[in-house]
C-alpha cells in the first residue's frame, strides 16, 4: 500500500546567489549546536549534581562545602527545569525499529569522570584549579559528543537511556521513564537533535 | 462521505502532533520540525478538525487535470499511492524519521512555501498542509512588539497560523480544498513525468504522428507541465481510442482551423514551434460559440 518515498534532498543545482543561499542553508550544524547549547549544558550540570552532593559531604572547607552543595542544587534544578520545560511542549509519535538499553555507559560515565573527583578530601587550591579545568574539558567534551545522553541525575530519577533507531536509519536516543520495545509507537518530545524523552508510554 | 476514500472517516486529532515547515532548495524542497508547546498545539488541532469539517461539508470529486474545483461547495479527492510516494513535499509532510529541529537560530532565510501538521493515526500518518508562508518577516522600517504590561519588543521570528489547511495528505492519496495549491505542490512529481511517454505513445498508437512528432512531444512536455496536464487528461479521459483522421480533419473545419497546420495526410503534425496547439485540439479545447461564430480555447473545463 504504501509507497517507498523519495528523499526529501535537493537535485543539484548552480546558479549563482541560490547556490550561495543553498551553501548557507545547507550547513545549519553550527546555529543548530548553538540552539542545543542551553540545553546540553544544563544536562551537564545535572550530571555532575550528585558528584557535588558527594563532594559537599566530603570536603572540610566551608567554602568549598557550600560551593560545591550550590553546585549541586543548581545541577538538579537544572535537571528538572529541562524536564518540566520540555513537558510543556507536544510530542509526537514515531514507530522505534531497534532499542537498545544504555545503562551500561552511565555506569562507565560514573567510573571514569566521576571518581577521579572524589579522591581528594582536603583540596589545596591547586587541586580546586586543576578540578576546575578538568571540569570544563569534560563540559565541552560531553557538549560536543553523545555523552550529553548520559546522565546519572536521571537515572536516580527512574529515566533510563535508550539508543534508538527510526526509519531507515536515523539513530539517537530515547530517555524514558517505561521500557521501550522495539516495534513499538513511541510519543515523544525532541529535546535537541538526536536527543527524544517520553514522559508516557504509547500503544504497541 | 469523501474521508471514507482516503480512510479518514471519523478520524480523531490526537495529543501528538508535529509542526513541519517546508522551504524551496535548489531544484526542490527541504523541511524541518518546529516544537510547539501545547497551547499552540491546541490551536493546530482546532485547525485540523475545522478541516475535516469542511471536507466533510463538501462534494469529493476525483481529480482529473481539466477539471475546475468549484473551491466553495466541492473537494478534490486523488487516490494515488504512487503520486504520494513520489512526491517529495510528501516526504516532507509524512516524513518516515525525524526531521531537522528549526528554531529561531535555524530558520532558513528562504521563505517558507508552507507548514503541516502531521499526526499518527492507526490507519498511518496523515498530514494537513497549509500553502502559505507562517513565518510573518518584518519589513524594514517596522518592528514587532507584545503588549503586556509594558510593550517589550519581540526578538525572534513572528509565525502566524491559520484556522484551516487546504490539503490533507496520507499515504495512500490527497484531499485538496484547493485545486491549484493541490497542482502547485504535487503535479511535478517524477511518478507523472514516468507516464508522459505512455500518454503520447496511446495517442501515436491510435491517431499516428508524423515523423518523429511523437518524441519531440513527449521530450518537450517532461519540461512543460502545462503539456504534461492536458497530455494526462487525454490519456484519462480515453477518448481518442475510437477517434479517426477524419474526425479530427472534421473537427478542425468546425473550429475554423488549418489542417494543414494540424495533420499530413492522417498523421498529426507536431509543430516545435507552436507545441500547446495540436495537445489542444486533441484534448478538446478549441471551441465555437454555441451563439455566435466566435473561437474559443478552454483552459479547463469539466464533464457535465
Amino acid at each position: 500500500m504504501a509507497q517507498e518515498r523519495v528523499p526529501p534532498a535537493a537535485g543539484p543545482g548552480s546558479d549563482g546567489p541560490r547556490e550561495k543561499d543553498a551553501i548557507r542553508d545547507a550547513s545549519p550544524s553550527r546555529r543548530e549546536r548553538a540552539s542545543d547549547l542551553i540545553v546540553e549544558l544544563a544536562l551537564f550540570m545535572s550530571s555532575y549534581a550528585p558528584l557535588f552532593a558527594i563532594l559537599a559531604i566530603r570536603f572540610r572547607s566551608t567554602g568549598l562545602i557550600l560551593a560545591c552543595a550550590a553546585l549541586s542544587a543548581v545541577g538538579f534544578a537544572a535537571g528538572a527545569a529541562v524536564l518540566v520545560r520540555f513537558h510543556q511542549v507536544t510530542g509526537s509519535t514515531w514507530t522505534v525499529r531497534t532499542v537498545e538499553d544504555r545503562g551500561g555507559e552511565v555506569a562507565g560515565y560514573l567510573a571514569t569522570y566521576l571518581l577521579p573527583f572524589v579522591t581528594v578530601s582536603e583540596p589545596d587550591v591547586r587541586d580546586v584549579v586543576g578540578y576546575v579545568l578538568f571540569l570544563m574539558v569534560i563540559a565541552v567534551i560531553y557538549v560536543r559528543s553523545s555523552l550529553v545522553q548520559i546522565n546519572p541525575t536521571l537515572y536516580l530519577f527512574g529515566w533510563r537511556l535508550y539508543a534508538i533507531e527510526i526509519g531507515n536509519g536515523w539513530s539517537g536516543y530515547l530517555l524514558a521513564r517505561r521500557p521501550v520495545r522495539k516495534g513499538t509507537d513511541v510519543a515523544a518530545v525532541r529535546m535537541t537533535e538526536r536527543l527524544f524523552v517520553s514522559y508516557t508510554s504509547r500503544r504497541s | 462521505m469523501p474521508g471514507d476514500v482516503l480512510g479518514l472517516d471519523e478520524l480523531e486529532i490526537p495529543e501528538e502532533l508535529s509542526l513541519i515547515v517546508a522551504w524551496k532548495q535548489r531544484e526542490g524542497y527541504e523541511g524541518g520540525e518546529v516544537r510547539v508547546v501545547a497551547g499552540v498545539a491546541s490551536y493546530l488541532r482546532e485547525a485540523c478538525e475545522r478541516t475535516l469539517e469542511q471536507v466533510s461539508a463538501r462534494e469529493p470529486r476525483v481529480y482529473t487535470p481539466d477539471m475546475q474545483l468549484e473551491e466553495d461547495e466541492e473537494l478534490l479527492v486523488l487516490e494515488d499511492a504512487e503520486l504520494v510516494g513520489d512526491s517529495q513535499i510528501a516526504a516532507i509532510v509524512l516524513p518516515t524519521e525525524p526531521l531537522p529541529i528549526i528554531n529561531a537560530q535555524s530558520l532558513p532565510r528562504r521563505p517558507l512555501q508552507l507548514y503541516a501538521v502531521r499526526i499518527r493515526t492507526d490507519s498511518g500518518d496523515v498530514a494537513f498542509v497549509r500553502k502559505t508562508n507562517p513565518h510573518t518577516p518584518i519589513r524594514a522600517g517596522r518592528m514587532f512588539a507584545l503588549l503586556g504590561n509594558t510593550l517589550s519588543r519581540i526578538g525572534g521570528p513572528v509565525f502566524s497560523l491559520d484556522n484551516h489547511f487546504d490539503l490533507i495528505v496520507t499515504e495512500r492519496g490527497i484531499l485538496a480544498l484547493r485545486q491549484s495549491y493541490f497542482e502547485l505542490l504535487f503535479r511535478e512529481t517524477p511518478a507523472l513525468q514516468r507516464h508522459i511517454p505512455e500518454w503520447v505513445n496511446a495517442i501515436n498508437a491510435n491517431v499516428p504522428f508524423a515523423g518523429d512528432g511523437a518524441a519531440r512531444l513527449a521530450e518537450r512536455a517532461a519540461t512543460d507541465g502545462r503539456l504534461r496536464r492536458r497530455l494526462r487528461s487525454i490519456a484519462e479521459r480515453g477518448h481518442l481510442s475510437t477517434v479517426t483522421a477524419d474526425q479530427i480533419r472534421k473537427h478542425l473545419q468546425d473550429v475554423g482551423l488549418s489542417e494543414s497546420a494540424f495533420l499530413d495526410g492522417d498523421q498529426l503534425l507536431y509543430d516545435e514551434a507552436n507545441p500547446f496547439a495540436l495537445v489542444y485540439l486533441l484534448n478538446e479545447d478549441f471551441f465555437q460559440g454555441g451563439l455566435t461564430d466566435a473561437s474559443f480555447r478552454s483552459d479547463r473545463k469539466s464533464p457535465r
